[in-house]
């Protein structure tokens, strides 16, 4: 066999095949590119509830659904997602702290804890999980109340405010040692309910600014052999889509206009859109059920100068991704670390909070401690 | 052309060998299980040395040189089934004599291990076989895997019991681990080659332990390319190595905090009033700025920790109060100072000198005291006489330092009364009850419950200013692939990593 | 025969009292310090009974200063305790000084020949024809030389290392098998550390001064004088009359290059004995510590003599004051 060949044949068996991009990269003739190369036509996207666009630039959605119209369509949207990744978060932490109690062999006789995680797995629509635990109508008053809030909500006919006036505990019982006080486990799906109903009824005209959407869609890269494989192809497939986008922003900078190039650095625009594909990415990673995947597009999409706040690349669903994907790894206390960010912003996510930290509690039990000064 | 063929196949898996680099402020003095005293040697020892049991990528407990644990029903003791297809680095088989050995010498005394309290719980081992342990316990063990965590060592590489710190092993440890130490180098770099036999692939040939001891230097190094890992980034680091496309961050969580503990025997200190006062002299946000990324705290735990009580007001700076306090402890303002007995108040703080940016704190912190009227005198000390004047002698009034805690976050040798490391001398017999309390809890909601508590009550006490927990991230050369990396011990899946 | 033997046992008593002085200054300061080695470990206290007999760490300072004493007279400096536990403190020494030998003994020739190479440039011991860059030359290098060794040898990594870095990053240099400094043992490595170690904290300014001075009374010499009025050659003269004066001159520096010592090999990241003293030091480990001052007490005082020994063969203003 000839050897240019077999240099051929070994060269293609070494590479991974490169991402299908559009004719001058990936965010050639995208928002981002318009705002650059006419820096004028971005007024004219924001001229009509411009506090709300700057707010929803900033990820700041509550911000964006006060002042109405388009930014608040797309806000709703993006709470939708948010608290459709939260409530699936909190299924599988109730799932987990079962599994760890049972683990145990301890749980309390009497406790509402098991019927607590079956509702939670029920909600979250798995049902053959949730069929090991108690099932049947809600087993306190305080319980029942909740439910019917909840289905009300869902069924359009209570708002995202009544919920908020819920609280993050649904009921509490007396333990040998103390009160045992348990989160909502419907409340971050009944917000999504809302958020989604919303949505719905206001469909957006204005989709692309702001957001990850490019010319050319940007799919999930093929599933790895195991976890830590899939993890190691998504972080590469970020480095792939990091070149291309180094790759115009140098050339974009170059052909630039002064305007052009300080819209480009004020707004962070290529930051921005670059944390918000790599977000829809880690949340279909999740969706596809590859939790290692959507880790590493969430870890790689972090600004890491300001970690533990939301803005122009951090938004609230980057976090709730991040927390998923350390629950789904087993990293539950990494987890809280994404959640704490949220906690102080969202009090409808202090349940969570409670839930993920009892889990972690129970996983430390009985493992020896060390301290290191 | 025939002939190159072969060698033209291998090329894909040359390229992903090679040797992973990274860097230690100190080079291990020692790569010895029973004598690590260091995180770099717990680190040195992780690549070399296995336990029976270990965690997986999940962090959840998995064998390692264990195969299987088999619990008695009382919960007194455990049959431990062990693997028969390891070998040691010299290729001398592993053993149950091996494990019962280990357990031997962790528990004699007179070999003066810093691991021996691991072993603690442990009433007696025994092989039954080539590949059986009997372990028979002090108390019932719920799951005794959680703690068969300490690493196993040859018994035909030492003489008889008791092991020291001077037997050959020293310089020639043998091990089970994914990696051999081949070599102490001259320039107190470490290598450690691929052990071949090791019983799943191992996809980086070498990795070399480098001593820098220059904190600042070791990023520079990654950005060089001359180190494909560092294992904890300074935060004023994380700005250019974040936007350096060659490396990848891994954030980890290390509970750790760093506080200005008062001692709180000195009279001057005993009030808790005049603890708080001095408190809220301290502007905490400005002394962070400089640090780096991270969230202030307000009491004894990290703000994500299940234990953070939320409902803790964070202090903040009140000169007027501050005032108003010192004052009816029966100081006076004379001028610019504050004095006590017509002399001038000067409190005399001591710092660690290895806690990265600590200069920067204690001077900054001085001036502000200054500015306020109380001067400060700062003393920056190595370990040794860290140890000596803090945790010995109790000579300081104020100490600047850093706590970590593993997840476990077990404060109570720290604020307990009886807690051996409660260098600031807190007292607080509610504070003790709780810590009790939580420590006997097999209830999480009643230990979440106690520990807030005790958040709370220290918060209110002062025993320390509680300052903040910083951000902790690793890096990584992004030719390094498949990179998971364990939260303590770094290394721990470092096997199937591998180099591009 | 009697005068010999007494100056030989005036400079055995020299080299006996030099060498107890650094043990006991050595054997003070750790007594004095705080912590100790025992307190390097995370479980001290729990071990501290046991350990302390064990590493000779009972008593108080003076017992520990005596037992010291007692130890390095016997030659016996024992085993390592916490920078290479067990190891022999002998066999640790022997290697980190055959190391350090590599830097020191080019960096005192160096040192001797920068210190007259520069007086000469100065015009010190010869009439040179004017020149607005020689004097100008000498205070460059003199106020470079008042630059701290600890700040020259980081400088000197650092710059190096970003001077080249951008090159290697665009291609525009292939990476060279020394980058990046100090990571690799190499020629380069150690000649910067040479240059630093001879030339910084002083180092260069103290050797031209003192070349200086020994040029200028040499110049004033009447045979130097004769030979000048006869047109012989100088240069050669002058030379034969410098081996004594350059002989004391680097047993005089030594004791500054031992010190720049430590900081260069810490700056340069260089095995040695100067970096094997700053950790010995930091870690407690008394035994390399009080091994290390003996190694240098005994090579400042070996240099010493050797100096007057060869003042003795070539001087005969020295043999006559013997006689």
């Amino acid at each position: 066999m000839p050897a240019w060949l077999v240099l051929a044949l070994l060269h293609a068996c070494s590479t991974t095949p490169e991402e299908s991009a559009s004719p001058g990269g990936l965010l050639e003739g995208s928002w981002v590119d318009q705002i650059v190369k006419d820096p004028g036509s971005l007024a004219g996207r924001i001229t009509e509830h411009r506090e709300g666009w700057t707010a929803l630039h900033r990820n700041d959605w509550r911000g964006a659904l006060a002042s109405g119209g388009d930014p608040a369509a797309r806000a709703h949207e993006e709470l939708s997602r948010f608290y459709r990744v939260l409530a699936s978060l909190d299924a599988e932490a109730w799932s987990r702290s079962g599994a760890r109690w049972q683990r145990r062999g301890d749980l309390p006789a009497g406790s509402l804890l098991p019927w607590l995680v079956g509702a939670s797995l029920l909600d979250a629509g798995r049902d053959e999980e949730a069929s090991v635990w108690p099932a049947g109508p809600p087993p306190a008053p305080e319980l029942e109340a909740r439910k019917r809030v909840h289905d009300a909500a869902r069924a359009g006919a209570e708002s995202a405010a009544r919920l908020g006036e819920l609280g993050w505990s649904a009921a509490s019982e007396a333990g040998a040692d103390g009160t045992r006080e348990f989160a909502d486990p419907w409340l971050l799906r009944s917000f999504a309910h809302v958020e989604s109903r919303a949505a719905e009824a206001q469909a957006p005209l204005e989709r692309e600014l702001f957001s990850g959407v490019l010319r050319t869609p940007i799919d999930l890269v093929a599933r790895g052999a195991d976890a830590v494989t899939d993890a190691e192809a998504c972080r590469e497939h970020v480095r792939r889509l990091d070149a291309d986008l180094d790759g115009w922003r140098t050339s974009a900078g170059l052909a630039a206009a002064v305007e052009g190039r300080q819209l480009l650095e004020e707004l962070r625009l290529v930051e921005g859109v670059r944390a918000r594909l790599l977000t829809d990415l880690g949340v279909a990673a999740l969706r596809a059920e590859r939790p290692t995947c959507a880790l590493a597009y969430g870890q790689m999409a972090l600004d890491y100068e300001s970690p533990r706040a939301t803005g122009v690349v951090n938004s609230p669903t980057l976090f709730a991704v991040v927390a998923s994907g350390q629950l789904q790894t087993g990293r539950t206390r990494e987890a809280l670390d994404a959640i704490e960010v949220l906690r102080a912003d969202w009090p409808e996510v202090a349940g969570l909070d409670e839930t993920l930290s009892t889990l972690v509690v129970l996983e430390g039990m009985d493992r020896s401690g060390d301290s290191r000064e | 052309m025939r002939a190159l063929t072969p060698l033209l196949l291998l090329l894909p898996l040359a390229a992903q060998a090679g040797n992973l680099r990274y860097a230690e402020d100190l080079a291990p003095a020692i790569v010895h299980p029973l004598y690590g005293s260091s995180m770099a040697e717990a680190r040195a020892n992780e690549l070399a040395f296995e336990g029976l049991y270990t965690d997986d990528v999940e962090l959840a407990t998995t064998p390692a040189l264990a195969l299987s644990t088999e619990l008695a029903a009382d919960k007194l003791s455990a049959v431990v089934t062990l693997r028969s297809d390891v070998a040691w680095h010299d290729g001398q088989a592993f053993t149950a004599a091996d494990v019962v050995f280990t357990i031997k010498a962790l528990q004699d005394r007179a070999t003066a291990s810093t691991e021996s309290g691991r072993v603690a719980w442990i009433k007696e081992a025994v092989a039954l076989d080539n590949t059986h342990v009997k372990l028979t316990f002090v108390r019932p063990e719920g799951r005794p895997e959680d703690k068969l965590y300490f690493k196993i060592l040859p018994q035909h590489a030492f003489g008889a019991l008791p092991l020291k710190r001077t037997d050959a092993f020293r310089t020639h440890p043998v091990g089970t681990g994914p990696w051999a130490l081949s070599q102490f180098n001259e320039d107190n770099s470490i290598t450690f080659s691929k052990w071949k036999s090791w019983r799943n692939p191992v996809g980086i040939d070498q990795i070399t332990l480098r001593e820098v001891a220059d904190k600042n230097y070791q990023a520079k190094l990654v950005l060089y390319e001359s180190l494909e890992a560092l294992v904890r980034v300074l935060p004023r680091d994380l700005a250019i190595l974040k936007n350096n496309r060659k490396v990848d961050l891994y954030p980890y969580q290390t509970n750790s905090w760093w506080y200005l503990g008062y001692n709180n025997k000195r009279p001057a200190l005993a009030n808790p009033a005049v603890r708080r006062a001095l408190s809220e002299l301290v502007d905490v946000d400005s002394l962070l700025a400089p640090v780096g990324t991270g969230a202030r705290i307000t009491g004894p735990f990290v703000p994500s920790s299940p234990y953070y009580n939320h409902d803790v007001p964070m202090l903040a700076p009140d000169a007027d109060d501050a005032e108003t306090a010192l004052t009816a402890a029966g100081y006076a303002q004379e001028g610019d100072h504050w004095t006590q007995g017509g002399k001038p108040v000067v409190l005399k703080a001591v710092a660690h000198q290895a806690l990265e940016s600590v200069q920067e704190v204690a001077i900054n912190l001085q001036s502000q005291l200054e500015s306020a009227g109380i001067k400060l005198e700062v003393q920056f000390l190595d370990d040794a006489a860290w140890k000596q004047r803090v945790w010995h002698d109790r000579d300081y009034d104020l100490m600047l330092s850093q706590w970590t805690f593993d997840r476990n976050e077990d404060i109570s040798e720290q604020f307990h009364s009886t807690g051996t490391r409660n260098f600031v001398g807190y007292s607080n017999p509610a504070v003790d009850a709780l810590l009790d309390k939580a420590r006997d809890a097999t209830d999480p909601f009643a230990r979440k419950a106690a520990l807030r508590e005790v958040h709370k009550l220290v918060a209110a006490d002062q025993p320390m200013l509680f300052l903040w927990t910083l951000d902790s991230y690793a890096a990584m050369a992004v030719k390094v692939r498949n990179v998971v990396v364990h939260p303590f011990y770094f290394f721990t899946f470092a096997p199937q990593w591998s180099m591009k | 025969m009697r005068l010999v033997l007494r100056a030989l046992a005036l400079r055995a008593l020299a080299f006996l009292t030099t060498t107890a002085g650094a043990v006991l200054l050595v054997s003070v300061c750790f007594a004095l310090v705080p912590g100790d080695a025992i307190d390097a470990l995370p479980n001290g206290p729990e071990l501290r009974a046991q350990l302390e007999g064990e590493w000779g760490l009972v008593g108080g300072p003076a017992e520990r200063v005596l037992g010291t004493f007692s130890r390095a007279g016997r030659l016996d400096f024992g085993h390592s305790l916490t920078v290479s536990p067990g190891a022999p403190v002998a066999e640790l020494m022997g290697s980190a000084a055959a190391r350090s030998a590599r830097l020191l003994a080019p960096a005192a020739l160096l040192s001797l020949l920068a210190g007259f190479a520069g007086a000469a440039l100065a015009g010190a011991g010869a009439e040179l024809p004017p020149s607005p860059w020689r004097p100008r030359l000498v205070r460059a290098l003199a106020s470079l030389s008042a630059l701290p060794a600890v700040l020259a040898a980081l400088a000197t990594v650092n710059g190096v290392n970003a001077l080249a870095w951008p090159l290697i990053e665009s291609a525009r240099l292939t990476r060279p098998v020394w980058f990046a400094l100090p990571e690799t043992d190499h020629p380069v490595r150690s000649f910067l550390a040479v240059i630093v170690l001879t030339g910084a904290s002083g180092s260069f300014l103290w050797g031209v001064r003192r070349a200086g001075d020994t040029l200028a009374d040499l110049a004033a010499r009447p045979f130097v004088g004769a030979e000048r009025a006869r047109g012989g050659p100088i240069a050669p003269l002058l030379a034969r009359h410098l081996v004594v004066p350059a002989a004391r001159m680097g047993a005089a520096h030594l004791p500054l290059l031992l010190s720049a010592l430590v900081v260069v090999e810490r700056g340069f990241g260089m095995p040695g004995a100067g970096s094997l003293f700053w950790e010995s030091c930091g870690r407690r480990d008394w035994p390399v510590t009080v091994g290390l001052a003996v190694v240098a007490a005994v090579t400042v005082t070996t240099a010493r003599f050797v100096a007057d020994a060869l003042a003795v063969v070539f001087d005969p203003r020295e043999r006559a004051a013997l006689a």
